[in-house]
C-alpha cells in the first residue's frame, strides 16, 4: 500500500468540490464526482445505487435545511485506480452544526479524476439527536444545538 | 480489475471467522481478527482504534445480549495488497433478530492473514 501524497491532495480537492455543489444545491455537479456505479450507504436506509438515487437524497437533505459540509479525509490509501479515505464530516444548517460524524469511502479512477465509489459515513451523534439522513425528520433547525 | 484468484473466498473464510469468534462470545479473539492498527467507525459515537478498544466495543455488545452476528458477503475488490468489501450483517439476540444493516470494510494482509483495517456499518431500518 503506498500513501501517496498526490492522491491524498486530489481527494481533498473531489471534498471541496462536493462542499461547493452541495452548498450551490447543484446536483449536477455532485452527480459529477460519482463513479459510473456508485452505491452510497445511510444510516436508516437501504443501499442507494446509482447517481440518480444518491443525488436525489442529497436533494432532500438539503431541502431538509441542511446548507452546507465540511468533509475533511484524515487518511488516504491507493493502488492503482482504487482509493479509500478516512475521515470526519460536519453538516450545517443556518442555526450551526446539525450533524457531525466518520466516513469511509472507496474512490475509482475514472478518466483521469477520483468518483466516489461506495460513501459510506455515520453520525457521532447520540441516536436521538440530528440525523440528517433521516427521511421522518422535519428541518433540523430545532436539533441545531450541537455546540 | 486486479481481482487477486480466490480473493471472495478468502474474504468470506474471513468473515466466517468472525462470526465463529462471535458466536463463541470471544472478544478477545474478535479483536484480533483486526490489524494492529485497526479501526472502528461506529455510529453514534466517536470512532474506536487499537485491539483493546475494538475488544472492549464487541465485548460490550455481546454483554447487552448479542448473540449472533451473521456477515453476507455482497461484493469484494482489490485494492493492491488490501481490499474493500461490501457486506450486509444480520445481529441477533435470543428473541431473534435484532438488526440489520450493511458493512464496508477496508482489509489487510497481516501475519499472513486478512485482517480488518477499516469497518464501518449501519442499520437499514427506519429510525424509530
Amino acid at each position: 500500500m503506498i500513501q501517496a501524497t498526490s492522491v491524498f491532495e486530489e481527494i481533498e480537492a473531489a471534498h471541496r468540490a462536493f462542499e461547493r455543489a452541495f452548498e450551490r444545491r447543484d446536483m449536477g455537479a455532485l452527480a459529477d464526482l460519482y463513479s459510473a456505479d456508485p452505491r452510497a450507504f445511510p444510516s436508516h436506509h437501504e443501499v442507494l445505487a446509482g447517481t440518480p438515487t444518491i443525488t436525489a437524497f442529497w436533494r432532500a437533505v438539503t431541502a431538509r435545511g441542511v446548507t452546507s459540509c465540511s468533509i475533511r479525509a484524515t487518511e488516504v490509501a491507493s493502488s492503482g485506480d482504487t482509493a479509500y479515505d478516512v475521515g470526519r464530516y460536519t453538516m450545517l444548517c443556518d442555526d450551526g452544526v446539525v450533524d457531525r460524524g466518520t466516513f469511509l469511502n472507496v474512490w475509482k479512477r475514472e478518466r483521469g479524476r477520483w468518483k466516489l465509489h461506495r460513501e459510506f459515513w455515520n453520525s457521532s451523534l447520540p441516536e436521538d439527536r440530528a440525523d440528517p439522513g433521516a427521511p421522518h425528520r422535519s428541518a433540523p433547525t430545532h436539533e441545531a444545538t450541537g455546540r | 480489475m486486479t481481482r487477486a484468484p480466490g480473493l471472495e473466498g478468502e474474504i468470506a473464510a474471513a468473515n466466517a471467522a468472525f462470526a465463529a469468534a462471535f458466536e463463541r462470545q470471544d472478544a478477545t479473539a474478535l479483536a484480533h481478527l483486526y490489524t494492529e492498527g485497526g479501526c472502528l467507525l461506529p455510529a453514534h459515537r466517536d470512532a474506536l482504534e487499537g485491539r483493546p478498544a475494538i475488544e472492549a466495543f464487541w465485548r460490550e455488545l455481546m454483554e447487552s445480549g448479542m448473540r449472533r452476528l451473521q456477515l453476507e458477503l455482497v461484493e469484494v475488490d482489490s485494492i493492491g495488497e488490501s481490499a474493500y468489501e461490501v457486506g450486509r450483517y444480520t445481529l441477533e439476540d435470543e428473541r431473534g433478530t435484532a438488526d440489520e444493516g450493511k458493512v464496508l470494510v477496508i482489509w489487510k494482509r497481516e501475519g499472513g492473514q486478512w485482517r480488518l483495517h477499516r469497518a464501518i456499518w449501519n442499520t437499514r431500518r427506519p429510525a424509530s
